[in-house]
């Protein structure tokens, strides 16, 4: 397996542009998941695969084999998705503060129950309003499957950290599927009047 | 245990990774707990809706998109296949590399050859980012634009061409392979422009290509000088630089 990863390497290294495209037709599902995942957005999922692609193209030099071209590329985009959500977070400081310090001070009394069957639909949606400062942590763990320690490799944090995000994610879609955003604030989930 | 010590452990609980004793902590709670029993039924609503959603399928265009976008980029960047040509490793050029350089800043700088920890003249010295700069109007001046970039290659095959005993043999002779491609290309665009004088396309192919070649001779340049340096790091740099976006 590693030894056809370093002749595709290799191949693409050379220039070869079917070589290119099997390593996108083999990994770009994949990593396509993640980045729209990530962006929330299909027109930003898009142009995240494209600068991954670029990145790794560009980059393909320093691919010695030691993990699988796969793990290569996903530790790539999850670098690429990080940025993203840095720059984006940063432009979006003011009204994420304010999302947050909302749902600080004003909790609800009542949450109603997520529905049993939750609708893929609103889920996405959900999803995808996120704030950035949980979502990495949240896709990687919910989404893709990793376990908190790999998450807090994949993005540098401890793994305190990892899970204190996950589960604000957590509590944000509660929240946001139920129709009490308010009631969520920055990792906490009620009041002390909180009721069914 | 509170609701405030379930919160703690509420997460490791759906996910199963808790251990039993706090598992057994945690259900005591729970059981008498309608809020704590609550929120973990919808935490484990979430976890799994979230966990059966259908991964998203890249749309069948993107590819060629993507494919487009790095054809472009490496028509950008043609110096970057000469540091990843297979059997020809830039590294050993690095550590053959004897004199300090000459090029930063449009200053002139002293060098000395480590083999012979001789003094030698000072030499002039480019700086590249100027030259570029020099291009800037091309857009306005398309008819002086040739020209430009013509005169700013010669300038610049002009100092590859003093230095460039610095580079070892092989390398030195991907560069030249290099070049030639780039030279056909600029050659090609030349034909098709004479032929169809008024195509954007062939307008736009050659001006490629001189960018290309502008793009070559500098960084080759400046790898030249930092061989000379016999500064690997540099060096390095200089090749991480041109994987770099």
């Amino acid at each position: 397996m590693r030894t056809a990863d370093l002749e595709l390497a290799q191949r693409c290294r050379q220039g070869d542009a079917a070589a290119f495209e099997e390593l996108y037709r083999s990994h770009a599902g994949r990593l396509y998941n993640l980045v729209y995942r990530m962006a929330g957005v299909q027109h930003e999922a898009e142009d995240l695969l494209q600068e991954v692609f670029l990145q790794a193209h560009r980059k393909l030099g320093s691919f010695k084999g030691e993990s699988s071209l796969g793990t290569w590329l996903y530790r790539l985009a999850v670098n690429h998705c990080l940025d993203f959500l840095r720059g984006r977070q940063a432009r979006m400081a003011r009204s994420s503060d304010s999302l947050d310090a909302e749902g600080a001070r004003e909790p609800a009394a009542v949450i109603p129950a997520v529905p049993t069957a939750i609708s893929r639909l609103d889920l996405e949606r959900a999803i995808a309003r996120l704030p950035d400062g949980c979502r990495a942590a949240f896709i990687l763990h919910d989404v893709e499957g990793f376990e908190h320690n790999e998450v807090a490799k994949l993005l540098g944090v401890s793994e305190g950290t990892s899970k204190s995000q996950v589960h604000k994610a957590r509590m944000k879609l509660r929240a946001m599927l139920t129709g009490a955003e308010a009631a969520v604030g920055a990792g906490t989930r009620r009041s002390a009047g909180y009721t069914r | 245990m509170t609701c405030q010590d379930l919160e703690l452990d509420i997460g490791d609980y759906v996910d199963g990774t808790l251990d039993a004793a706090a598992v057994a902590r945690v259900e005591a709670h729970v059981r008498h707990c309608r809020s704590c029993h609550a929120l973990v039924e919808d935490v484990r609503t979430l976890r799994d809706a979230t966990r059966s959603l259908e991964p998203q399928i890249p749309p069948a265009h993107l590819w060629s998109r993507i494919g487009a976008a790095i054809e472009a980029d490496t028509r950008r960047r043609p110096i970057r296949r000469l540091f990843s040509f297979g059997a020809i490793s830039w590294q050993p050029a690095l550590s053959a590399a004897a004199l300090v350089l000459v090029l930063a800043g449009g200053v002139w700088v002293s060098w000395r050859s480590v083999s012979t920890g001789e003094r030698v003249t000072l030499t002039p010295s480019r700086n590249t980012s100027d030259v570029v700069a020099a291009l800037a109007p091309v857009d306005e001046q398309m008819q002086d634009a040739e020209q430009r970039y013509t005169s700013v290659i010669a300038s610049l095959e002009q100092i590859a061409k003093t230095e460039r005993t610095t580079l070892d043999t092989p390398v030195a002779a991907v560069v030249d392979q290099n070049l030639a491609v780039v030279d056909q290309a600029i050659g090609e665009s030349r034909d098709a422009l004479q032929k169809e004088p008024s195509s954007d396309l062939a307008q736009q192919s050659l001006f490629e290509a001189l960018r290309s070649k502008v793009a070559l001779l500098q960084e080759t340049i400046a790898l030249i000088n930092e061989m000379r340096k016999g500064n690997q790091d540099g060096a390095a740099r200089i090749v991480s630089g041109m994987n770099e976006p």
